[in-house]
């Protein structure tokens, strides 16, 4: 199945109905999102990890709760929040999030990630190969000899592919948001 | 040149703000259904069955062997967290 | 100032610590400090080149590219050091568990080392791009970004190869030989 057109509610309602590929793509499609949210925060390893498993344990104990399911994304946001503090109050005696210019800090690193979100959902509407070549440069830091020898393509044209398909995610994210390509305004 | 802030520099940018998760934290969050039917299963039998629920209590890793179930520490802590008085 | 972070430093504090009697930061951080130089050259051509369609894409991949190096500057300085420690203890503590301590702590020189040459050798390929299909105005800064972006990675696969000098035939010296070969290559074709 191709979920990148399945809506976040609607693969809820599924993960709901007892479907385990629905829980699959839950996990995949939210993964990232809770994983930068615990970096945010500043978290270690190991300590991201927890937090990354014990989010969607909780998530799967509570999904029949869920007062709304188009807002699976915001709810999953707080918990992972509640979660990481947790962890950081539980480490030292004096949290570094009883620092105000930290805290802020903090806030910053979560607008971006919020911003990241957006566009990693106009992304979703991108062909099967566009998203691969960007999520591959970009995201996995993957260098043009792996992903030509992946692809079959030399360094050149990869570099122009990826420019091809950063336009048309640049397009994608603007229609979402509701841009005006012309003003450039958000 | 789009010197838009939400040009394709930015686009790129944001776009690495969400890196991948290690493979196998996906793995492992992926199968907590599978993980949480396991349970049910055994916590199912421990109802019925007064000897396996002795076992499951004193011993859970030999009561899971007993049933089928290698003692996978999420499996072993989840039973462990729903036992009555676990 | 100690314990900042090398690529936190402005151009003349990094140069002193580059300077200084410490063994650590070496050529390994120079040469992704000149890495990342060439692909903010690169993203410059791309970026005046507003007659080129990919041009937004093209510096937005500089751009990344500058990104993944810049850490290197640290790490490189970091595995340095902790490779000059390990190789201390043979003075000092014979035995097994020692020599597994070195062969790890230049297996992480040789992993560091041979990331800047990767991204080396993505930014020679970006700067030949630029200056095929930018700017005309462009091609000297082109040019400088590959003559730059080849040297750090000349650098980045010798320092490889001199971290992997008790691991015959491993795998990644014949992957940095690639890497210089492949710079060179580009800087070749666009001509000295």
């Amino acid at each position: 199945m191709d979920w990148a057109s399945v809506s976040d509610a609607e693969v809820v309602r599924a993960c709901r109905a007892g479907d385990d590929a629905a829980w699959r793509e839950l996990v995949e499609r939210f993964s990232r999102y809770v994983f930068a949210i615990a970096r945010a925060h500043r978290l270690g390893e190991s300590d991201a990890e927890d937090v990354f498993q014990e989010t969607f344990a909780r998530i799967y104990e509570h999904l029949g709760r869920l007062r709304s399911d188009e807002a699976v994304r915001p709810w999953i946001g707080q918990l992972t929040r509640r979660l990481c503090i947790d962890r950081l109050r539980a480490a030292v005696r004096d949290p570094v999030l009883d620092d105000a210019e930290e805290q802020g800090e903090v806030d910053r690193r979560l607008t971006a990630v919020d911003e990241a979100v957006s566009v990693h959902e106009a992304l979703r509407t991108l062909s099967a190969d566009c998203r691969e070549i960007l999520d591959r440069f970009f995201c996995r830091d993957q260098s043009y000899n792996t992903i030509g020898e992946l692809l079959d393509l030399p360094p050149g044209t990869i570099a122009s592919r990826i420019s091809r398909c950063l336009a048309k995610l640049r397009q994608a994210y603007e229609g979402r948001s509701g841009a005006d390509p012309a003003s450039g305004e958000t | 040149m789009n010197e838009n802030p939400m040009d394709e520099v930015r686009i790129a940018e944001l776009l690495r703000e969400l890196p991948p998760v290690p493979e196998a934290w996906l793995r492992a969050a992926q199968e907590r259904p599978a993980i949480a039917r396991a349970a049910d299963q055994i916590l199912e039998l421990a109802e019925t069955d007064a000897e396996f629920r002795r076992t499951l209590i004193e011993d859970l890793e030999t009561a899971l062997r007993a049933v089928g179930h290698e003692p996978d520490p999420r499996l072993v802590d989840t039973v462990r967290r729903r036992l009555p008085g676990g | 100032m100690p314990g900042d972070d090398l690529s936190a430093l402005p151009v003349q504090g990094l140069l002193d610590e580059l300077a200084s009697a410490s063994p650590a930061p070496a050529g390994g951080s120079a040469a992704a400090v000149v890495v990342a130089m060439a692909a903010a050259l690169v993203e410059m051509g791309a970026r005046r080149s507003p007659g080129w369609e990919d041009a937004t894409g093209v510096a937005a991949q500089a751009r990344a590219i500058r990104r993944r190096i810049v850490p290197l500057v640290q790490s490189d300085a970091d595995a340095y050091a902790a490779s000059l420690a390990a190789l201390a203890c043979i003075e000092d503590a014979p035995g097994s568990g020692r020599d597994e301590a070195i062969a790890s702590a230049l297996t992480g020189a040789a992993d560091v080392a041979l990331a800047i040459a990767r991204a080396g050798t993505d930014t020679a390929f970006l700067a030949e791009l630029v200056a095929d299909r930018g700017e005309p105005s462009g091609r000297d800064d082109a040019q400088a970004a590959a003559v730059l972006a080849e040297a750090g990675t000349r650098v980045a696969a010798a320092l490889v190869t001199a971290n992997l000098v008790t691991a015959e035939g491993d795998e990644r010296e014949t992957a940095a030989a690639s890497f210089a070969r492949s710079a060179a290559l580009v800087r070749s074709r666009m001509g000295e």
